[in-house]
């Protein structure tokens, strides 16, 4: 057990990070039980960390085992990193203190490319070997998991396993097995843990890449060894695990607030999300359920906002039913209810007008591109009417402050389309002044903000170039020259660290030695733009030998070997090849809920049926 | 739990109050919050046991059913020992507890480096006629002399640590932050080890009753 000493937590900022204690936290007896301990790590500081719904999940999921200790670590902070190298002291859990190097399996989720480095820290600071080729027998299983997962090449040698798709049912295999198979050798156990559907173990696979560096082969070393890697998927969502209770954080986190996932997948065929592609099908948790879950955490927790988390929330099929109950329920305990960002052309003034009966949030509109011709190329699909009549309907309730999310430099774009964005909101301020003085509500203030797009895989979109960093800032500087009103302000992000994005988002495991040479010169924290060092990576990059051009700027044939190719998501690659040429054409894709567009989601996951659990009126 | 903030503190023990259900009292408009406030701020890493805090309820509810349901609802490192309720007065204004507080003490205990010399600097320390610190307000620093703030020190040495009992003026009318008294004793004590901290607990608030200070709780009407 690591002892912390008091002069050292008066020495950094913020020592409540590194105390542990919250309350809900989950205490196990470790000195009178063998438990299967389990390091839960997220590569990143703990107001970060402690916001994320999918570590308080899995948390929930392996501490309902008897057999399993599940305990939280996150990223400290450089000043306690400085601290802990100084006195010998080893990364540790929060909840017992013990070193990682102690545990039996260290997580992390991949939410975020540029967290790499922070892996890749935390290992070295609990002892643990950086590469997963070079842990011997004592050293834990480093397991991998999250949205990044589902390109996991780039960490290829780093991460033991990697857990794709949902990870409730996923990980309850890997402890049955670890349980059964305590006794074999590490490699024997990595062997047995590839058998398991959704787990990936990139030590049993073999790549070879052609003259021009694209991949030639990706074969499995054994006949045992699944050729492809399905993901996982829960099938019953609306009774799966889900906690009951949070750790209350002792400091002010990122979201700090109740979270109620109300349904995975989308259907609206956003051809840049890789959320929409790799999360169907849709599944939803019934009213009644998520009411019950509410009740649960508001007791347990003390929060007094209930955020209900989805993709498309509004798409929920019993939007309307399930927000009125929340409000009426809950309004004479003052818990408010909040939604994340809307669709425009789903927003409905009743519905706003509904959550803020305790508190008034801001709002916030993405409609991505400025021009109707862009967003069709997107599938966005949303029309210029509908966010006058939105923002109109807002105005006129009291609202006064907007925001605007966009992207710049998505496939197929002009500089005209991104000089729309400014007509765009342009016409949003103007629609507030149409409505009465007496009416609106006083000081407008509409917030627009453009990042740049990064090409994901998994997506229509994921064999095209980035846009280069150039026409990317001759567009924003279009866009600034292009906004007039005072009342709009406009925030935009210019960074390289989009490009460094775009590269490890597709790229390969030849940049798995770039990514541990940056670390090794320093990189950490990259996502922080105080310790984020371009230079660094550069240097990396070079010493190395690997051109990042090669991966974000290089517009892929349909004909290439992709890294990710290996893992079936459900969405057929023909799919993609297919919106991919209805983008080109500008030919928009409709909701699937209304008709099936053959994503082929239903063929491959015949045990997942479209829409389960949802009623449609 | 000194590891928190006082802002995070008074975010704590909202979310008790919510847990307990309590019927509180809550502002008016847009943005309501509940009629809590807790003491006068302690710094990061200060202790207290004895901290007070004003809640208003919209209904009756006896002493240590108030007491019983916040512990019950609690968490490690925050308890309530004591309750008192106050009788509202028709059209006087409710007095809160921190407007009224005229004092505090302390314990602090600071790590010696070398033993030899200690008890003769603290002796020429508590001989001088001004104690004179540095004070950093918003408005710019300023040199104030704090003995006659200081209303009782005592002190021991043990085992390498000297220890203090203190009882300081405290509150919005004149007012010694134990961390500045700490600060000016460590400079003029240079036995003391530079690199540690002083560990303090704050023990009690107090009222001025004619001349008598008196614990908040005995005294507070």
């Amino acid at each position: 057990m690591n002892k912390i000493s008091d002069d050292i937590l008066y020495r950094v900022e913020k020592p409540s990070r590194y105390i542990g204690g919250e309350l809900n936290s989950c205490i196990k007896d470790i000195s009178n039980n063998d438990y299967i301990r389990f390091a839960f790590c997220f590569p990143d500081v703990y107001e970060v960390g402690m916001s994320h719904l999918g570590s308080k999940i899995l948390y929930h999921v392996l501490n309902s085992r008897e057999d399993t200790y599940c305990e939280r670590v996150f990223a400290p902070w450089p000043d306690m990193e400085k601290e802990m190298r100084d006195n010998n002291i080893l990364l540790y859990g929060l909840e017992s203190k013990d070193s990682l190097n102690q545990f039996d399996f260290v997580g992390f989720t991949l939410q975020y490319e540029m967290s790499y480095t922070n892996i890749l820290n935390m290992l070295d600071l609990s002892k643990i070997p950086v590469r997963a080729s070079q842990r011997g027998e004592d050293d834990p299983i480093v397991i991998c998991g999250g949205p990044c997962a589902y390109n996991p090449e780039p960490l290829y040698d780093i991460a033991d396993i990697f857990a794709l798709g949902e990870g409730e049912e996923e990980l309850n295999d890997l402890m049955d097995l670890y349980k059964e198979m305590k006794h074999l050798t590490r490699k024997e156990f990595l062997r047995k843990a590839a058998t398991i559907e959704g787990m990936y173990v990139p030590s049993l696979y073999e790549v070879t890449y052609n003259e021009d560096n694209t991949i030639k082969s990706f074969e499995p070393l054994y006949d045992d060894v699944p050729k492809k890697v399905k993901k996982r998927i829960i099938t019953n969502f609306n009774d799966v695990s889900y906690p009951d209770k949070f750790v209350m954080p002792h400091s002010e986190i990122v979201h700090d607030r109740i979270m109620l996932e109300t349904f995975r997948g989308c259907t609206r065929g956003c051809r840049f999300c890789q959320a929409g592609m790799v999360y169907r099908p849709v599944r939803e948790k019934t009213p009644e359920k998520l009411k019950e879950l509410s009740r649960e955490l508001i007791k347990s927790t003390g929060y007094d906002e209930l955020s209900l988390t989805s993709l498309s929330i509004c798409d929920y099929s019993q939007i309307e039913n399930l927000v009125h109950s929340l409000v009426s329920e809950n309004v004479e305990k003052k818990v408010s209810v909040s939604l994340p960002s809307l669709r425009i052309d789903s927003f409905s003034v009743e519905l706003i007008k509904e959550i803020q009966k305790v508190r008034k949030t801001g709002l916030t509109f993405a409609p991505e591109a400025g021009s109707q011709r862009m967003r069709d190329v997107i599938n966005k699909g949303v029309t210029e009417e509908n966010l006058r009549d939105s923002v109109r309907a807002a105005f006129e309730s009291g609202w006064s402050t907007i925001k605007l999310y966009f992207m710049i430099g998505l496939p197929y774009e002009t500089e005209e389309d991104v000089v729309k964005i400014a007509e765009l909101a342009q016409m949003v301020a103007e629609e507030y002044y149409k409505v009465p003085k007496e009416l609106r509500k006083k000081g407008l203030k509409i917030t627009v903000s453009t990042a740049i797009f990064v090409p994901k895989p998994h997506t229509p979109f994921q064999w095209a170039p980035q846009d280069n960093m150039d026409s990317v800032k001759s567009k924003i500087s279009a866009l600034r020259n292009a906004i007039k009103s005072r009342a709009i302000n406009y925030n935009w992000h210019e960074t390289p660290v989009s490009y460094l994005e775009a590269i490890f988002a597709r790229g390969d495991r030849r940049l798995c030695d770039v990514i541990i040479r940056a670390f090794e010169t320093g990189a950490k924290f990259d996502g922080w733009s105080e310790y984020f060092n371009f230079e660094n990576w550069m240097n990396a990059f070079s010493y190395c030998n690997v051109d990042g051009d090669f991966y974000a700027f290089r517009e892929r044939s349909y004909e290439e070997i992709l890294p990710w190719d290996f893992i079936d998501i459900g969405v057929s690659k023909e799919y993609m090849i297919s919106e991919n040429e209805k983008a080109k054409a500008v030919v928009v894709t409709g909701d699937c809920r209304k008709n099936c567009t053959n994503c082929g989601i239903n063929k491959s996951f015949k045990e997942g049926k479209c829409f389960e659990g949802a009623v449609f009126s | 739990m000194k590891w928190i903030s006082y802002l995070d503190l008074l975010r704590t023990i909202q979310r008790i109050v919510r847990r307990t259900d309590f019927d509180i009292k809550y502002s008016e408009g847009f943005n309501p919050h509940m009629s809590i406030s807790i003491g006068q701020p302690l710094s990061v890493g200060v202790e207290s046991t004895g901290d007070y805090m004003d809640v208003e309820l919209k209904s009756e509810i006896s002493e240590n059913e108030f007491k019983s349901r916040f512990n019950e609802n609690s968490q490690i490192g925050i308890k309530i020992v004591d309750v008192l309720k106050v009788k509202e007065v028709k059209d006087a204004k409710k007095k809160s507890s921190m407007a009224m507080l005229d004092g505090a003490s302390y314990e602090v205990s600071m790590k010696i480096s070398q033993n030899e010399k200690v008890i003769e600097e603290i002796e020429a320390m508590l001989l001088k006629e001004k104690w004179e610190a540095l004070k950093k307000s918003k408005n710019g620093d300023k040199v104030v002399d704090i003995k006659p703030l200081v209303l009782d020190l005592k002190y021991e040495i043990l085992e390498e640590e000297l220890k203090l009992s203190l009882l300081l003026k405290a509150g919005s009318r004149s007012n010694l932050s134990c961390d500045l008294l700490t600060s000016f004793i460590k400079e003029q004590v240079p036995s003391l080890s530079a690199d540690s901290f002083p560990r303090i607990k704050r023990t009690e608030m107090f009222l001025l009753k004619g001349e008598k200070l008196l614990p908040m709780i005995k005294a507070y009407n």
